[in-house]
């Protein structure tokens, strides 16, 4: 299908991805070559065909429930671009930005 | 000092007291530093740590203690498996500066079982790309031509191979991003199974597709690399539990009697005629040694490349979206609010990935669900079906890895869907999980290596080892090096 540039703004804005005028003309225009290509789909008959998530089966695993000493948590905070002294990521104001 | 053609090679070496790890070490180091500035394999070497983990080793292999089977050997690591002790970036700005907390599982494996691990490499970003131009850092070029992509997105893992900067590498594989680099680099590479290696700590692209595996200069040296990084993982819930075959074992057993399928309709009508013959021609000596060739049929190559990107797209945009300045890496535009934060941070996604998650996000996107994403699950169903009934004919199945041999930097850059349509033949085997492996089978006209690819039922490692190896103790195509790099001073 063709996608002209404000539906690919739409699926820019989706994907918080900020793109300018230009971008989106080029984007628009390549994406829509894509989804064309992808179209040849449509044509291949999948009546009653389940659809594939894995290609392993995948059952619950379990184990028991055991405590272990683990520093991961500190270390992943410590990782992130911002974090305050008490070991917290810190990130813009949520609600009411 | 003269070079190692193996892993076993060095082993021995290693063992016999012969040279030390690290000798070894700094002999590769040397040859990195000295000619990687031509390709640009490494995004980060890691000197220091390596030479000090030869060391450690040294002191194991001088008291005669066990101390393991990869004890003292020089590996690399594509940037996308995490390293507690080295950046991880996966080719992209966005993640610059970023320090993992802990270590892949195939990492874990490596160095327990006593690899030197020298640094991370160059890939495209994300590992979306089949050429490495995609790389946010720098490009990284093909060894045997530099005017020539490596191949992508383990670009650089192939070429830190092909230019024997290290043993061994490991790669990861969603649509053919280890068998397509080898190929185009005259190296070795394998794709397990889906769920036979772990994926914890490799960064996800496409969580249904990826899978780690080895690429070095044989089909015995990834068998040995195999055996150490294969097997169930408690930390990834898509792991097999079968235990593993003697993968060491599998590469000494005769062919005769292994059934090759050959697409060969697909297969004429899809590659060039060069690529062709050489495939022929590696056909025609595994007969001689006592394989039997069936024709047999293989799924519709361009519906398949058109499933791929559907599927992995989706995915795409779903495990990226993480990328958005809280949690790793980068963060941009944070005093304007978290809506900005998110979009500012997010442009420091490459072209390629931006148009890959927008890609996914549209599949996604309420009204287009059923029509993209479902529609190509089930028609990932119907390709599953094609290869169980091509399969009930043969134990292995055989096609060029890539329908040309490497293309030039720039070649293909500006038109994406020319880019995806290089994936043709090595792409099914992601979409049904089964295992590949790409074996150098010749040379272009211009000099630039050929692969010839063989896959294999679920969990059929073995059969393609066993038919892997027999083919290279018929031929030396995988002995050969690109004569090109060479420096004053700089032994192999």
């Amino acid at each position: 299908m063709k996608l002209d540039p404000e539906q690919c703004q739409r699926v820019a804005e989706l994907a918080r991805i900020e793109v300018d005028a230009d971008g989106l003309v080029r984007l628009s225009s390549q994406l829509g070559k894509i989804l064309e290509f992808f179209e040849q789909l449509d044509a291949v008959n999948t009546e009653g065909v389940e659809p594939t998530t894995s290609v392993v089966e995948v059952s619950g695993a379990t184990r028991e429930d055991v405590v272990r000493e683990s520093a991961l948590a500190e270390r992943i905070v410590d990782a992130a671009p911002r974090r305050d002294a008490s070991g917290h990521i810190v990130v813009p104001k949520i609600i009411g930005g | 000092m003269s070079v190692f053609d193996s892993i076993e090679q060095a082993r021995q070496a290693l063992d016999r007291h012969e040279i030390s790890a690290a000798e070894l070490t700094e002999h590769y180091l040397r040859r990195v530093q000295a000619l990687d500035s031509q390709l640009g394999c490494f995004l980060h070497l890691d000197r220091q740590g390596a030479l000090e983990q030869a060391e450690l080793i040294d002191r194991s292999l001088a008291a005669n203690r066990s101390a393991g089977r990869l004890a003292g050997i020089p590996l690399a690591l594509k940037d996308i498996l995490v390293t507690a002790d080295q950046p991880t970036t996966c080719g992209s700005k966005v993640l610059e500066g970023w320090r993992a907390s802990y270590d892949a599982t195939v990492v874990e494996r490596l160095r327990a079982s006593g690899a030197v691990v020298l640094g991370k490499l160059n890939m495209d970003e994300f590992a979306m790309g089949s050429s490495n131009e995609n790389s946010a850092y720098f490009p990284c070029k093909n060894p045997w031509d530099l005017r020539c992509v490596p191949g992508g997105s383990s670009g650089g893992s192939a070429a830190a191979v092909a230019a024997d900067f290290c043993l061994g590498t490991l790669g990861t594989d969603t649509g053919g991003s280890i068998r397509q680099p080898a190929s185009f680099c005259g190296v070795t590479g394998i794709k397990p199974t889906y769920g036979r290696v772990s994926r914890f700590g490799v960064i996800a692209f496409a969580s249904s597709l990826d899978q780690v595996g080895p690429l070095a200069r044989s089909v015995e040296d990834c068998a040995e690399l195999l055996a150490v990084i294969a097997g169930h993982d408690p930390q990834d819930a898509t792991t097999i539990e079968q235990p593993l075959e003697d993968y060491r074992q599998a590469c000494r057993q005769p062919i005769s009697g292994l059934r090759i399928g050959v697409p060969r309709e697909v297969f004429s009508a899809g590659a060039d005629p060069a690529v062709c013959d050489a495939v022929e021609r590696a056909l025609a000596e595994l007969e001689q040694a006592g394989a039997i060739l069936v024709e047999v049929g293989f799924p519709d190559m361009s519906r398949a490349v058109a499933t791929y990107y559907v599927i992995c797209t989706a995915e795409a945009s779903s495990n990226l979206a993480r990328y958005d300045g809280v949690r790793y890496g980068q963060r941009i535009g944070e005093d304007d609010g978290l809506l900005a934060m998110y979009q500012q941070t997010r442009r420091l996604l490459g072209a390629e990935v931006q148009r890959r998650i927008l890609l996914g996000t549209f599949a996604l996107s309420a009204g287009y669900y059923e029509a993209y994403y479902a529609k190509a699950q089930r028609v990932r169903t119907l390709i599953r079906r094609d290869f169980s009934d091509a399969f009930a004919a043969c134990d292995v199945i055989a096609t060029p890895t890539s329908p040309t041999a490497a293309f030039e930097l720039g070649e293909k850059i500006d038109d994406p869907l020319q880019m995806y349509l290089a994936d043709v033949f090595t792409i099914s085997a992601n979409l049904a999980g089964l295992p590949g492996i790409s074996l150098p089978c010749g040379f272009s006209a211009r000099g630039l290596p050929i692969g010839l690819q063989l896959l294999a039922k679920p969990l059929g490692e073995g059969e393609l080892l066993r038919c892997g190896a027999a083919y290279q103790r018929l031929t030396d195509w995988h002995r050969r090096r690109p004569e090109n790099l060479e420096s004053d001073g700089v032994s192999r």
